[in-house]
């Protein structure tokens, strides 16, 4: 038994700064809670700064083992810290505006990260489960946060059922797991499917089960049907968060278990990934086409970058699959948050959620409508982008490993993806808008456009420290 | 050996149910059995029942539900606890810690249900 506090550092301060936070935001008068942004957001920075002295030991694991604090997992708390800090940083006015409930977001969000984070970390299917729920149960709460309004209630109890189905299947596939090989630490369950063949059918049913049960979390067609109810109700904040958050942890915990728990059997679950991939990719592409409303918009584009990201998970087996995953997962996490920064500030402080809402806006606030043409361009992947790197590294990482066609649909969809991303850009600079004020933006949410611009440019032109770093991360947890 | 575990479990399940069975047929022939309109009705411990059970029950009971929660987790966590505290040797100063820090966090729940007004019948 040996409990290493160093190692958990990031989480523990995750942990007590949500309790602080609950305790300082009983203390304070209704209406007065604005410091209560900066206390999360400097505590998220205190967490960040938490996972130094992790890097810093030669240990990686602790809890016996059930949670590692290697490259791979130090990765993902970066990002998720970061995704945390830039919602935190476009929340205030947001939350003021539409009347949340300020203490109870923050926790949530907190909570929710903190769920992540252990699900990146876990080298266990226990603590990959308590990690899952922990960031689908506050995230159910989190979509009903707005609950004066009817949609957000439908998101909220839409989001929960389809959750809990999800969580359920997913129960049953460990369970099947745990069944056959009495273990629930992944080593082992790798070492022990390893080069024995007959428990296959039952190792089958368990692997569609979990890519079943994984693939609701992280959105992926055909198990996407919650996604465009639960964006669109959803508070405009919150829907941000949904977008990177849930779905990075989910990667995470995918690229973890079956790379070591099913290594054995990778020729079968990869033949799953390709289909959802491919599913993916045309269905979100091909209905985001039809879509008026932004954040509907959004929720199928989100379908289909999930879509490019299993083209990864697809090669996951090698170290380039993982890398590429990785860094293109950064890439959409930042074009993601830049991109629902602008609808947000255009939803709450703007006309609305509507395409036609975006008319003029490139005279209205030049700033949004260039960030956000720069995200879709990203999005795209276009250079000199994120997101054209990312894609990229998956296309190269497929091709490499004999998946060309895979390649090659990718392609196709990102060239479908164009006419959804333009019809919005041709508004922004073409359309007349209906009134002429400016579109003010809070300082928080301008500072992440600004923010999130830069990065998008940076993983763009100098994305070699990036890739290294997601290869590094990814060669670390001795996948094999 | 995989099989011989599966004939356990079926042999568990014949004997649990043979037990439920012969349980209440033997209840049922030996017992005396001498209705009446009390007897009859359902019990609610005690109280006469009133009007139906298929109604609206007020939303507080859910709150009040997740409170006792609070509690309940708290004693489920800290009876293997205290059982176990034995063996816990020099451990001891550490575990104590441990748990006092779990129950702070609980009553913190609690704090927080308290000053959100769920304790107030309105």
């Amino acid at each position: 038994m040996s409990f290493d506090y160093t190692l958990l550092l990031p989480e523990l301060i995750l942990t007590a700064l949500a309790l602080v936070v609950l305790v300082i935001d009983l203390s304070l008068a209704p209406g007065k809670k604005q410091s209560l942004t900066w206390i999360t957001f400097a505590g998220i920075l205190v967490a960040m700064a938490g996972i130094w002295p992790a890097t810093q030991t030669s240990a990686s694991q602790t809890l016996s083992g059930m949670v590692s604090s290697d490259g791979f997992s130090i990765f993902f708390k970066v990002l998720f810290l970061t995704v945390a800090a830039l919602i935190t940083l476009a929340s205030g006015p947001y939350l003021q505006q539409k009347r949340l409930p300020v203490g109870e977001f923050y926790i949530l969000l907190l909570s929710a990260t903190l769920g992540m984070m252990f699900m990146s970390g876990s080298r266990d299917l226990i603590t990959i489960y308590l990690g899952l729920e922990l960031a689908s149960i506050t995230s159910y709460i989190l979509a009903g946060l707005l609950r004066e309004d009817p949609k957000s209630n439908e998101a909220a109890i839409k989001y929960f059922l389809n959750g809990a189905m999800a969580s359920a299947v997913l129960l049953f596939g460990l369970s099947l797991v745990y069944g056959l090989t009495g273990e629930t630490h992944l080593d082992i369950i790798g070492k022990v499917l390893n080069g024995d063949i007959s428990h296959w059918p039952i190792v089958g049913v368990a692997l569609v089960f979990l890519v079943a049960g994984f693939g609701f979390k992280m959105a992926a067609a055909p198990f996407h049907l919650w996604t465009p109810d639960a964006y669109e109700g959803a508070p405009t904040l919150v829907t941000a968060f949904f977008a990177v958050g849930p779905k990075a942890g989910a990667m995470a915990a995918v690229l973890r278990a079956f790379t070591i728990g099913f290594a054995a059997s990778s020729g079968r679950w990869t033949e799953l990934f390709a289909i959802l991939a491919v599913v993916s990719m045309f269905f979100g592409n091909l209905t985001a086409l039809w879509q008026t409303n932004v954040k509907r918009m959004m929720a199928y584009s989100s379908i289909a970058h999930i879509g490019y990201l299993l083209v990864g998970v697809t090669v996951a087996t090698t170290v380039p699959g993982v890398a590429s995953v990785m860094f293109y997962l950064l890439a959409y996490a930042v074009m993601t948050l830049g991109a629902f920064a602008v609808i947000l500030a255009v939803d709450a402080f703007g006309p609305g959620d509507q395409v036609g809402n975006y008319a003029g806006l490139a005279t209205r606030s030049p700033l949004l409508a260039w960030g956000l043409t720069l995200f879709f361009v990203s999005m795209i992947g276009i250079p000199p982008t994120g997101g054209f790197m990312g894609k990229f590294y998956l296309f190269s990482a497929a091709v490499q490993n004999g998946y060309v066609w895979l390649a090659v649909v990718m392609a196709i969809n990102s060239a479908i993806s164009v006419g959804y991303y333009y019809g919005i850009v041709k508004e922004m600079f073409v359309g007349k808008p209906l009134e002429t004020t400016s579109v003010k933006a809070p300082a928080g949410v301008t500072a992440v456009v600004a923010i999130t611009m830069v990065v998008t440019l940076m993983l763009g032109l100098y994305a070699s420290p990036f890739l290294n770093w997601a290869t590094a991360a990814a060669a670390l947890p001795r996948f094999f | 050996m995989a099989s011989q575990s599966y004939i356990d479990v079926g042999m568990f399940a014949v004997i649990a149910i043979g037990f439920v069975v012969v349980s209440m047929w033997l209840n049922r022939v030996v017992a005396p059995f001498h209705p009446d309109r009390a007897k009859l009705e359902s019990y609610e411990c005690g109280e006469d029942p009133l009007m139906d059970a298929q109604i609206n029950f007020h939303i507080r009971y859910y709150v009040f539900a997740l409170t006792f929660f609070v509690f309940d987790v708290e004693a489920i966590f800290m009876y293997p606890w205290a059982v176990n505290f034995r063996n816990f040797g020099s451990n001891a100063l550490f575990v104590i810690v441990e748990m006092f820090v779990f129950l702070v966090i609980l009553a913190l729940g609690l704090a927080y249900a308290w000053r959100k007004k769920v304790l107030q019948w309105v």
